[in-house]
């Protein structure tokens, strides 16, 4: 376990290495020119134009201004954002927890939709309870966040009243204002969520319940309840853990959707306007610290699905 | 000496083959079914649209359903029915040509890697490895703003997101028919590789990648429309259906109708897909049964 916990961080340096070179390169194929976003298009000075573009470093071969970019970034500096002028890692620093927020919630509300109902679709011997679960669980598959948001707006904001629209208090100065105005949101995200983790639940049972060691449960008389807590649970739940890790992958890199839909100012939103206002360092960054967490996230998890299987040894 | 006459054996019914399969299983009806309507709307959408789709009506702004127009009207008085037999078009025709590229792309991707081997395998592989790194929807966003945003764009960045997946789909099969003897014979035959290929590794790739097609069509749809929502796909006045859903959001305190028979919309064409995609994988994969046809 150590050895394989060592490899697979030693394996980081590289993909991260790989990563931020793909994104560096991707936003160089960005059509438009840095400085004269940052010099406004009304002004075709050429010679500020040059200026601007020396003092951004522009004017440099591209490995150069790669390497300068990497520089900053290990020194924690991820650049200024050529709009507002603000350094890029203090607007992150104000976006990140509306999205860690948000992304916990969700995860939060699908697994407590997700598990009962996998289970009970799982482990059930009726025809009519599995095939009902499994059309729910499809239908919340095949809906699109940006309406199911939109509706849960007009139904449960416009006309019952129930959560306010498009205000997020701090968690801080008051608590219960705060977990109300994210539960449409949370909600939205979660549903698709919570459906592929409820067949994976259920796919993981069924699986589970044609084990040897289950059907000699079976054999010994024990109660189907009791083999499904104890034997069938545990076993069934480490594929879903996989699948939970990189659900959470996803979410802590923002919902781009679901922060638009409900105006949340977080990571994803943040980077949809970074393209709409070209502020193009901002982007980058964005793009860099998703995907990292992705990545890193994605690591977590195969190394948890060793720890909870001790069948699986990596030599 | 007359020749001893042995009963012939006893026909043995063929097993059942995957269509005749398919057809007894309720979730493919009715999938198959809803795609038909879907499909057929977006077909014969030139025909069955009651107006031109982007042709104003500026005294039925807004208009509730009924009357002359069925599904009510947008706030530039645009029939809403006729846009969404239109924005089937673009959502089937982005599904259908994104997934295509996908799986040409990713097939032949994954089919050389697991026949090749070697430093080519391990070449391709690595390289999807780090495709599949990044989160899907902010690499489309990144290839639609280098690319600018316009239904070809909405085409390859969903298809290039999706290339990982179908190449790691076909590298396996293809590592275990490698194996096979009849491999083997046909390679000592002189049979050229690209020959051994067509012939015997691509029809044992093509179910799982059939499958994987379908469902990829139900999430492409969704990713199209997601897409246009954020403005970043189908440029208006090309209907699409996730920018009818954007356009229609900001009338809802006054008429909810222009947000909700849009997005009705593309909940039925994917929810058609999945289930069919979802009963052809529990065909192929009988694990993925229901418990009560097993106990």
């Amino acid at each position: 376990m150590q050895r394989y916990l060592a490899q697979r961080l030693l394996l980081l340096a590289p993909v991260l290495f790989i990563i931020s070179a793909l994104v560096f390169g991707l936003m160089h194929l960005i059509p438009g020119d840095p400085a004269q976003v940052l010099l406004g298009f009304e002004n075709t000075d050429p010679a500020q134009l040059a200026a601007v573009r020396r003092d951004l470093g522009l004017d440099r071969p591209i490995y150069v201004q790669y390497g300068r970019w990497v520089g900053r970034l290990l020194g924690g500096d991820l650049g200024t954002s050529v709009r507002t002028g603000r350094p890029i890692a203090a607007l992150i620093a104000e976006a990140f927890p509306f999205t860690i927020e948000l992304a916990l919630y969700a995860l939060g509300l699908a697994l407590l939709l997700a598990i009962p109902v996998g289970a009970l679709a799982g482990t059930t011997r009726s025809r009519m309870a599995d095939a009902g679960m499994q059309t729910l669980t499809l239908l919340g598959l095949s809906l699109p966040a940006f309406w199911v948001g939109a509706m849960l707006i007009l139904l449960f904001s416009v006309y019952l009243r129930w959560f306010p629209v498009l205000t997020f208090p701090s968690f801080l100065n008051d608590p219960g204002a705060n977990v109300r105005s994210f539960f449409l949101p949370a909600l939205t995200l979660a549903l698709p969520n919570a459906a592929a983790i409820a067949r994976m639940v259920r796919a993981s049972l069924v699986a589970v319940g044609r084990e040897e060691y289950v059907k000699v449960a079976r054999a010994k008389g024990l109660r189907e309840a009791v083999i499904v807590r104890r034997h069938m649970f545990k076993n069934a739940l480490i594929p879903v853990v996989t699948l939970i890790g990189i659900v959470a992958g996803y979410l802590l890199g923002g919902s781009v959707v679901v922060e638009q839909v409900f105006a949340i100012p977080g990571l994803g939103r943040m980077g949809l306007q970074a393209i709409v206002q070209r502020d193009y360092p901002v982007l980058q960054a964005v793009v860099l610290l998703v995907t990292f967490i992705f990545v890193l996230v994605n690591l977590a998890v195969d190394l948890l699905y060793v720890a909870l299987d001790p069948r699986i040894r990596y030599a | 000496m007359p020749e001893a006459v042995l009963p012939a054996p006893p026909a043995r019914p063929r097993p059942a083959g995957l269509p005749t399969l398919a057809l007894r299983s309720r979730k493919t009806v009715i999938g198959g079914s809803v795609l038909l309507v879907v499909i057929t709307a977006a077909v014969l959408a030139p025909w069955l649209a009651p107006y031109p789709v982007t042709e104003m009506h500026p005294s039925a702004k807004l208009a509730p359903p009924g009357g002359a127009f069925l599904l009510g009207a947008d706030f530039y008085g645009r029939d809403t029915l006729s846009r969404i037999l239109f924005g089937y078009r673009t959502s089937l025709l982005v599904a259908g040509a994104s997934v295509l590229f996908a799986l040409t792309l990713g097939g032949a991707a994954g089919v050389a890697a697991g026949y090749l081997g070697g430093p080519w395998e391990t070449a391709i592989m690595r390289g999807m490895d780090i495709l599949f790194a990044f989160p899907v929807l902010l690499l489309a966003i990144t290839i639609v703003v280098i690319l600018g945003a316009g239904t070809l764009t909405t085409i390859l960045a969903i298809g290039i997101v999706y290339v990982p997946i179908f190449a790691r789909i076909a590298r396996g099969p293809t590592l275990v028919v490698k194996e096979q003897a009849y491999i083997e014979a046909a390679y000592a035959l002189g049979q050229r590789p690209w020959r051994i290929i067509a012939r015997h590794v691509a029809p044992n790739v093509s179910t799982p990648i059939l499958v994987q097609a379908t469902i990829n069509l139900a999430t492409a749809i969704l990713f199209e429309s997601a897409l246009s929502f954020l403005g970043l796909g189908t440029q208006p006045p090309f209907p699409s259906l996730g920018l009818m859903v954007s356009e229609g959001r900001n009338y809802l305190e006054l008429t909810p109708w222009p947000a909700v028979f849009p997005g009705t919309a593309i909940v039925l064409a994917v929810l058609g897909f999945n289930l069919l995609g979802d009963s052809l994988q529990e065909l192929l994969d009988p694990r993925l049964r229901p418990t009560w046809t097993s106990a």
